[in-house]
């Protein structure tokens, strides 16, 4: 690895291929993140978005190429890689907080700094009033904010959210991504964001990465500079959003 | 201009019965007209009775009060006047794509030398010509949803009842299942009432856009009209404008 390259770099994915048998699903994807990044990946449905994300998160073998955090190849048992699933997933017999605490716990965070960052996030996502309910006493939207609260809490090296907010109304939606966005901005977590939704991609992304079909590789690399909070019915916003639309519209 | 009022709601209430006695409103006093060859979208977030609305007009369900009339006649249970495209497809797997559709016309009792005709007919209009033979399971999502809006259609009904047809599909599937709504809407206009919680497909598919008040019992909001050219742009600022003025006027519920 070239040392100026990784000096910047959070990760690094180099290569990165994905075949079964003869089939071919990604094919050498390049791109890196930098440390306190949130990149958004933006793709034609059947993009191979979810071998996509099951390599990033190691959960599947590479067939070539690899992902490098810090330098050093991806592993799972040294890095901390959390992930937020398109589906709410919580533990029906455990509470909001106990949730939201089972990532730290997994990860064998010392006791008493697991109370102290639990405390802290259930405030900053408003979650504090809710602690001691079961899940199946919230809402569909607040399954995935203790989802998303569980991952930020484990302060991944590197955060991958499957299109989290994707079955949301817009209203909602918006609300759970400035909150996303506070998280990140706060707690200055590296984040990879996956959406069909290019208006998401555009409000909540500094850098959005457009996928080609399969075999899939990066088309383009669409940087957002627009401050915050954005303003989706800002000329620019739209026209960001247009050019992203065009991007993927060749299918 | 003078509209014929095709369906119209009065005072509608509905209760249903959980656990032997315990009441659950669902709908509370929804008045409403829809008028002929209209599209009219009712838009409302998960537990607004959007869905108990469309089958009370349905006649798969009876309203504990008020009445609704469809050109003037009191709906009392369902009727080949009224067709409906359900969320979950509701297409029989073992019968092939013409069969499904055919199976629609049987029921309407149309004339059986007219079936090959329309059928074929109207899979054309939905783009499913050379998938006669197909079984449901064969299909992708959003090719099922156009077989059942080709039996729904094929059978001429005079009100098009479209319960969320799209939620199951993905985005990009699912804006061209709107497009071809539009297409086939705009070439054979019947009276349309569609029924979603995506205000992005309220604002492409309706001439108007009823809101719904979330949780229990559901409640009318407010009508909008929607003036603007066909097929829209989602990315037009007076189609975000309007967007947002509806949004604010929605409460957010977490």
């Amino acid at each position: 690895m070239e040392q100026s390259a990784a000096s910047n770099a959070k990760i690094e994915v180099r290569n990165l291929t994905k075949k079964f048998g003869d089939l071919l699903v990604l094919d050498r994807i390049n791109f890196n993140i930098k440390k306190g990044e949130l990149v958004a990946i933006v793709g034609p449905t059947g993009c191979g978005k979810t071998t996509f994300l099951n390599c990033m998160s190691k959960l599947t073998d590479t067939t070539d190429g690899d992902i490098f955090i810090d330098g050093v190849p991806a592993d799972p048992v040294k890095h901390n890689l959390a992930f937020v699933f398109q589906e709410p997933t919580a533990l029906p017999w455990r509470t909001v907080a106990q949730n939201v605490v089972y990532g730290m716990e997994v990860k064998g965070v010392p006791e008493k700094e697991r109370a102290e960052r639990l405390e802290y996030i259930l405030n900053l996502v408003g979650l504090k009033d809710t602690a001691d309910l079961y899940p199946n006493q919230v809402s569909a939207s607040m399954m995935q904010r203790i989802a998303v609260a569980r991952a930020f809490a484990v302060n991944p090296d590197l955060l991958l959210m499957d299109e989290p907010y994707g079955q949301l109304d817009v209203k909602l939606r918006f609300y759970l991504e400035d909150e996303l966005v506070k998280l990140w901005q706060t707690l200055n977590s590296t984040v990879l964001f996956i959406t069909h939704n290019i208006e998401e991609a555009v409000y909540v992304a500094e850098r959005i990465l457009v996928l080609t079909p399969k075999p899939t590789k990066v088309r383009a690399e669409v940087i957002v500079d627009l401050p915050r909070p954005r303003n989706f019915l800002d000329p620019r916003f739209v026209e960001i959003r247009r050019q992203v639309t065009e991007l993927i519209r060749w299918w | 201009m003078n509209k014929h009022v095709k369906i119209s709601a009065e005072n509608v209430s509905k209760e249903f019965i959980q656990k032997g006695t315990q009441r659950v409103p669902v709908l509370k006093d929804i008045s409403l007209q829809v008028f002929d060859q209209e599209l009219l979208v009712v838009l409302g977030p998960g537990q607004s009775g959007k869905t108990t609305l469309l089958r009370i007009i349905a006649g798969l369900e009876k309203p504990t009060q008020g009445r609704i009339t469809l050109d003037g006649e009191e709906i009392r249970g369902p009727g080949p006047d009224r067709g409906l495209v359900f969320q979950s497809y509701m297409l029989f797997p073992w019968k092939t794509v013409e069969a499904n559709v055919r199976l629609g016309l049987e029921m309407a009792q149309v004339p059986k030398e007219k079936h090959a005709e329309t059928v074929r007919h109207y899979l054309d209009l939905v783009g499913l010509n050379g998938f006669e033979k197909y079984y449901p399971h064969q299909l992708s999502g959003g090719m099922k949803q156009r077989v059942g809006i080709a039996r729904a259609f094929s059978t001429q009904p005079k009100v098009m009842l479209m319960d969320e047809p799209f939620g199951q599909l993905d985005a990009q599937t699912r804006l061209f299942m709107e497009r071809e709504t539009e297409r086939i809407w705009l070439s054979d206009k019947r009276t349309t009432i569609f029924i979603t919680n995506n205000i992005d497909e309220a604002l492409l598919l309706g001439d108007r856009i009823v809101t719904l008040e979330g949780k229990l019992p559901g409640r009318m909001k407010k009508s909008y009209e929607v003036n603007l050219p066909r097929p829209r742009d989602p990315m037009d600022m007076e189609f975000l404008k309007l967007r947002h003025t509806i949004t604010s006027e929605q409460e957010l519920t977490l």
